[in-house]
């Protein structure tokens, strides 16, 4: 019996044995998966975090133009924008931002790219295409200190293509039935000692638009994008830079009918990285980043209430400039001896309506870490300087003063005749510059053939301009457990989140620092073809910010608490069919004065399919959310693409097809406004 | 018979558990030379791990070697058909028979028509569609 059963074994094997020999291109594309880039992330970086990776061939087959896309079936942190249109995927109505925001970290070839303002790359970034890009990493709860160091909920890092595997040069061009239209080109050579990628787009983006009565709210974006990277042996470098022209969308009027709401963005950022020794243990890395923000909004109702007086030293020539009445200026000027003699102005009952910014942020950051192995240990440790500056040109809230009053009594009697004053105040900048020193350690303990232990540690020393300094610490702990198609991830973390001008400038000067505690928990069960994953994510806030209606933000003294939870099945059967299920669920409390809990279930399908040279993605997302502020419904994606040669590939994307979103409640606006617009695209890609 | 049975089911399987890198290399090299015995002169580690992966005998000397795979062209290989990863190579050195590189974020796999006429080579007809006649 076992002589035949061999026998059988060896005809096997013989008979495919040709089958390999024979077909050199299947060879080719096995080949091109096998040496991915991120398998050196599977590979290495797995067993320490919650994360998704999409590799260049996942990228490839799913033909995703925007990181947008991606994120459209991400599990707890679903694609939503906020009032300006912006991605945010924490984002916490009615706040015209996210604070959540400071929780998602963007890397771009291991470097943050963020606003020091606001703490995240997040709403920069969220839009940014994706033809520069070999694969991604989407690290969820909390990652080893080797991908981030700082608090994050979600990580996501971006890895640019390389010299090494994309040599040659590449075109593309999209348009949609928006009416937007993107191109880019790249051309990268590895063919001499200094290897190099230069990339260029140009994305005119139209958007759905929506009328609100007479007022039209737009999310119409212009950007042009530059990436450059080179390599000269161990040194790499990158070169950045964007410019965003784009429509504020609802910003932060209060019924949804901004009159002016224009935004401006440059961003550049510079990178060097370079690591030492054979097995590059030491890594050394430098970045700068530099962002101007312009905003000039305006609205005929007032979104904020300024529960406090401000005094103001005006002249007559000021006031006559403000539109103060002739008589009046003219009396004053008399009685102070001059029209521009300035005397101070106590200002209350005031409500803004429009706000003009123009700032420049710039981000310095210098980082070490080392790597070295004793016994079962793995240790990392490590350390950056950072420095946060912002600096305003302009940063003024256009204001209606409803009361004047002056110490003097025959100008206060006159003044009570003048009804409403239009003016500009100027707001604080109580956060000009931040110097972090940060040092951390972190030890993965192989406690036998199946556990692990990893034990972090950070201290950072946040050195504040105008406010009390603080000195932070962050710990974690996780447990891996792997035996064979069986592993399981606990993670255990407290992290205390560092200040960040958005949120201090509108603080009270006694303000806590929020602390993120998380607890997350994966188990998998994979196969050759399939896999089975259930995750879990438990994350309190302590010391939760929280808005009042006169525009300050004071600690909560309640916690905030998200419970998520999901299970995935992804089947691959066969090399060029797979498909993936996943539901997930996250609930959210927060107890106020007002009670705010709610739940959001989703459903997530996607299944690819090849066929020769045909690529078919059918998505379907199910979003059930008992606040509005998801995109409730469903959404049907359908996506084609046509390998015409090897070097031309032609893709056909209907998006939302059905336009079964209902879409976000916005605060003050009562129809929905879909975050993924119905969209046909088409587009052509060239390479050379 | 049964030993033999073993060893063979052994050998085959061993083939089928290779990385698509040996496997190709194999493909090709064994397909240039119609199977007969080669000696490969490789200099780094890794192709050498490929090379011995691929169940090809591997040299330290290029004299010896009945071709060579390397990167960059080397003196001791003036006189020797060599297949590269390196396109630059490829297209510089008169001897690069053929090369197996990434270009456009694929892996390719190309020939030159002339350079394996110069050493008498000629590829199997399922090489052929990665020949080319010029550069």
């Amino acid at each position: 019996m076992i002589k035949i059963l061999l026998s059988i074994f060896i005809v096997i094997q013989i008979l495919l044995l040709p089958l390999t020999a024979e077909n050199l291109d299947t060879l080719l594309s096995d080949y091109a998966v096998e040496s991915d880039l991120s398998n050196k992330t599977k590979v290495k970086k797995i067993g320490v975090s919650q994360i998704v990776v999409y590799t260049r061939e996942d990228l490839d087959r799913l033909h995703y133009q925007v990181l947008k896309d991606l994120f459209v079936l991400q599990r707890f942190y679903t694609y939503r924008e906020n009032r300006f249109g912006e991605a945010d995927f924490i984002t916490n109505e009615p706040l015209p931002y996210g604070k959540g925001g400071q929780l998602v970290k963007i890397f771009i070839d291991d470097q943050e790219v963020s606003s020091p303002f606001m703490g995240s790359g997040i709403a920069l970034f969220g839009d940014m295409e994706l033809s520069f890009v070999d694969h991604i990493e989407v690290y969820e709860g909390v990652a080893s200190y080797e991908f981030v160091t700082e608090p994050a909920l979600l990580t996501i890092k971006l890895y640019s293509k390389t010299p090494d595997r994309d040599s040659g040069a590449k075109v593309g061009l999209m348009v949609d039935s928006l009416g937007s239209n993107s191109k880019y080109a790249y051309v990268a050579s590895n063919e001499n000692d200094i290897k190099y990628f230069l990339y260029a787009s140009d994305r005119d983006i139209k958007r759905e638009k929506i009328n609100n009565g007479d007022i039209e709210l737009s999310r119409d974006t212009q950007k042009q994008h530059f990436y450059g990277s080179m390599e000269y042996k161990k040194q790499y470098l990158t070169l950045q830079y964007f410019k965003t022209t784009r429509d504020g969308f609802l910003t932060n009027s209060i019924d949804a009918t901004p009159l002016k709401d224009d935004i401006k963005n440059d961003f550049l950022h510079l990178g060097y990285k370079t690591t030492f020794f054979d097995d590059d243990s030491l890594e050394l890395k430098v970045s700068y980043n530099k962002m101007n923000y312009y905003l000039d909004m305006l609205d005929d109702n007032p979104f904020l209430f300024l529960n406090k007086s401000i005094t103001k030293n005006l002249s007559s020539n000021d006031l006559n400039s403000l539109g103060i009445d002739q008589s009046f200026t003219t009396n004053l000027s008399s009685m102070v001896g001059g029209a521009n003699i300035k005397i101070p102005f106590t200002m209350s009952n005031i409500s803004v309506y429009g706000q003009l910014i123009d700032r420049e942020e710039d981000v310095s950051t210098i980082s070490l870490k080392k790597d070295w192995s004793f016994d079962n240990h793995s240790f990392l440790a490590g350390g950056y300087i950072k420095h946060n500056n912002i600096k305003y040109d302009t940063n003024n809230f256009f204001v209606r003063v409803g009361e004047v009053s002056i110490d003097i009594p025959t100008i206060d009697m006159a003044l009570s005749s003048l009804g409403t004053l239009n003016t500009t105040i100027p707001l604080e900048n109580k956060l000009p510059s931040q110097i972090f020193y940060s040092i951390y350690l972190q030890d993965i303990f192989e406690i036998d053939t199946y556990n692990s232990i990893i034990v972090g540690f950070k201290v950072d020393r946040e050195i504040n301009e105008n406010i009390e300094n603080k000195t932070q610490f962050n710990y974690k702990i996780s447990h891996l457990y792997q035996d064979g198609a069986y592993s399981a991830k606990t993670f255990y973390t407290q992290q205390t989140l560092n200040s960040i001008a958005f949120l201090i400038n509108k603080t009270l000067d006694d303000y806590k620092s929020e602390v993120l505690i998380y607890l997350g928990h994966e188990s998998t069960y994979k196969r050759d073809n399939y896999s089975l994953s259930f995750n879990y994510m438990h994350a309190i806030v302590k010391n939760m910010f929280i808005p009042t209606l006169g525009g300050v933000i004071v600690n909560s003294k309640n916690n905030y608490y998200a419970e998520a939870f999901s299970l995935l099945f992804k089947y691959d059967y066969s090399r060029d069919h797979s498909f993936l299920v996943e539901s997930w669920q996250l609930n959210s409390e927060f107890i106020d004065g007002i009670e705010k809990n709610w739940s959001v279930k989703g459903v997530n399908l996607r299944i690819l399919n090849r066929y020769d040279d045909i690529g078919l993605i059918n998505e379907i997302r199910v979003l059930d959310a008992e606040q509005l502020i998801y995109d409730n419904g469903w959404q049907y994606n359908l996506s084609l693409t046509y390998q015409y040669t090897k070097d031309i590939r032609l893709f056909i994307k209907g998006e939302n097809i059905f336009d079964s979103l209902d879409g976000i409640t916005y605060w003050n606006y009562s129809e929905g406004i879909p975050s993924v617009e119905q969209k046909f695209s088409m587009g052509i890609d060239l390479a050379f | 018979m049964k030993k033999i049975q073993i060893v063979f089911y052994i050998v085959t399987t061993l083939l089928h558990s290779q990385s698509s890198e040996s496997k190709i290399i194999q493909t090709i090299f064994s397909s240039m030379y119609n199977n007969e015995v080669l000696s490969v002169y490789a200099v780094d580690q890794k192709k050498i791990d490929i090379l011995h992966e691929a169940k090809l005998r591997v040299v330290k000397s290029c004299e010896n070697a009945t071709i060579a795979y390397i990167s960059l062209e080397r003196n001791a290989c003036k006189k020797k058909p060599i297949f590269t990863d390196n396109y630059k190579t490829f297209k510089n050195s008169k001897n690069a028979i053929g090369a197996f590189y990434w270009s456009k974020g694929r892996p390719n796999i190309i020939f030159l028509q002339s350079r394996l006429i110069h050493f008498g080579l000629t590829l199997p007809q399922e090489l052929k569609k990665y020949e080319m006649s010029h550069l």
